[in-house]
């Protein structure tokens, strides 16, 4: 039988339901002698361990809380794992994967990039008939509409063991994805038209150093700003607009959007580890690693590119203050 | 808070800060190019036209002082890893000393670990 990638959402409620299915699953392939990696939370991990007893030593574990907290960091520690043993497009082995990308914290804003993601899957390793993927869904934690995306991005679905057809599976074509707008800038922000880098990094660092941000984090920021705003001017038409603001519901995350007239029609850009040799996406997967989440979206009529980077301490401006020392 | 408007990037330059800078010195067979400031997509190109001139004299090896550079990006690393590809195509050893935290901090996000040794 010619197998594609399998890539199946597997729906459960509660915590029982989602060890009993999952070890399943990482049994058959521990024993089939697949390489395997499980990315789910630290609390899951825990479980599955204590679930799997000493099957657990053959098995691969990742924090998905930290590694896919971007979720645009997924499908290259997929891909790493996949090429790692031997399983890539051409090879014979093959690898088994549990990945839960979605769970109840997620926020709306992150929950629009995991579906994406989940779409992008398909495209990433529509080539790799060697990569089966299972994708755990808590019907008892998320909201119906989830499940309901996650049903339109995966072809198969797990029941009881076995893999059906998703009744609901759509072939996507990745362009659209990235041409849905974004929510609206809000009119409280800090806003450069830009063309230089220098101006660019000066006014970043400026901001960082009025809001108390500490340094090594103020350095990342400036960082990823630079090399979104450097896709501005090589790829953008030598200009851009910065608008950086910190977010209504959630003072503690800074927001930073460059808006740019070029238009990205890679679809799986800064998702590909360029230390292959690839010269192109290199700075995007550098942002992708330094952020929380990033929002691409881009089209001819221009590129929006929106990072995110949370926990960031704040500290309002003062005015008008004297000398702590009282002098 | 009040919307700022667009600054003007004369404005945000004239705050005096140290630009690129990048030398080279020949002492016999070795070359030995100095970077300091600030690497970007900008002055990527001073650095490419700096290791063409050093390789053009008959040097056997090229070392790549980095100790001054308080900042560098994706195009300014591209152009580190295009000099080495130079050096090794023309049988010269190459070599990046005195890597501080940014050059460290950029060249582990891009797995690029090996540029460093």
């Amino acid at each position: 039988m010619n197998e594609g990638f399998s890539h199946e959402a597997f729906f459960y409620a509660g915590l029982d339901e989602f060890v009993e299915g999952v070890i399943a699953f990482v049994h058959d392939g521990v024993t089939g002698g697949e390489p395997t990696l499980v990315m789910v939370d630290a609390g899951k991990i825990r479980a599955l361990r204590a679930a799997l007893g000493h099957e657990a030593e053959g098995v691969h574990f990742a924090d998905m809380t930290t590694m896919g907290l971007n979720p645009a960091r997924i499908i290259p520690a997929w891909h790493q794992f996949v090429v790692q043993h031997g399983a890539g497009p051409g090879r014979a082995h093959h690898v088994r994967c549990v990945g839960e990308p979605v769970w109840a914290g997620r926020n709306l804003v992150e929950l629009v990039e995991c579906r994406h993601h989940e779409a992008l899957l398909n495209v990433a390793f529509a080539d790799t008939p060697g990569f089966r993927l299972l994708c755990p869904y808590d019907t008892s934690a998320l909201d119906p509409t989830v499940i309901s995306h996650a049903l339109h991005t995966h072809p198969f679905v797990s029941d009881g063991g076995a893999r059906l057809p998703s009744p609901s599976y759509e072939v996507v074509d990745p362009t659209n994805l990235f041409e849905e707008p974004l929510p609206a800038v809000p009119d409280e922000r800090h806003e450069l038209v830009f063309a230089s880098l220098r101006a660019v990094r000066q006014f970043v660092s400026d901001h960082m150093a009025s809001t108390g941000v500490d340094q090594a984090k103020a350095n990342d920021v400036v960082l990823a700003v630079n090399e979104i705003a450097a896709n501005s001017l090589r790829h953008g038409g030598g200009k851009g607009r910065l608008s950086i603001w910190f977010e209504r519901a959630d003072r503690g995350t800074l927001v930073c959007q460059v808006d740019d007239r070029g238009q990205i029609t890679d679809p799986l850009v800064g998702r590909r580890d360029p230390s292959d040799g690839q010269r192109n996406g290199r700075g995007l997967w550098i942002v992708h690693k330094l952020c929380d989440l990033a929002q691409v979206r881009t089209s001819p009529e221009g590129t929006a590119t929106r990072l995110h980077f949370r926990a960031l301490s704040r500290r309002p401006a003062r005015v008008g203050v004297t000398s702590a020392t009282g002098s | 808070m009040e919307l700022s408007g667009s600054t003007s990037d004369d404005e945000r330059t004239a705050a005096k800060k140290p630009l690129f800078e990048v030398s080279s010195r020949v002492d016999g067979d070795r070359a030995e190019i100095t970077l300091s400031g600030e690497l970007d997509l900008g002055d990527a190109d001073r650095v490419t036209r700096t290791l063409r001139d050093v390789l053009e004299g008959q040097v056997d090896s090229i070392e790549i002082n980095v100790q001054a550079l308080r900042f560098i990006d994706s195009a300014g690393l591209q152009s580190l890893l295009d000099a080495r590809e130079a050096a090794r195509s023309a049988g010269v050893i190459f070599k990046i000393v005195g890597a501080s935290a940014p050059v460290r901090r950029v060249v582990g996000l891009a797995g690029l670990d090996d540029l460093l040794y």
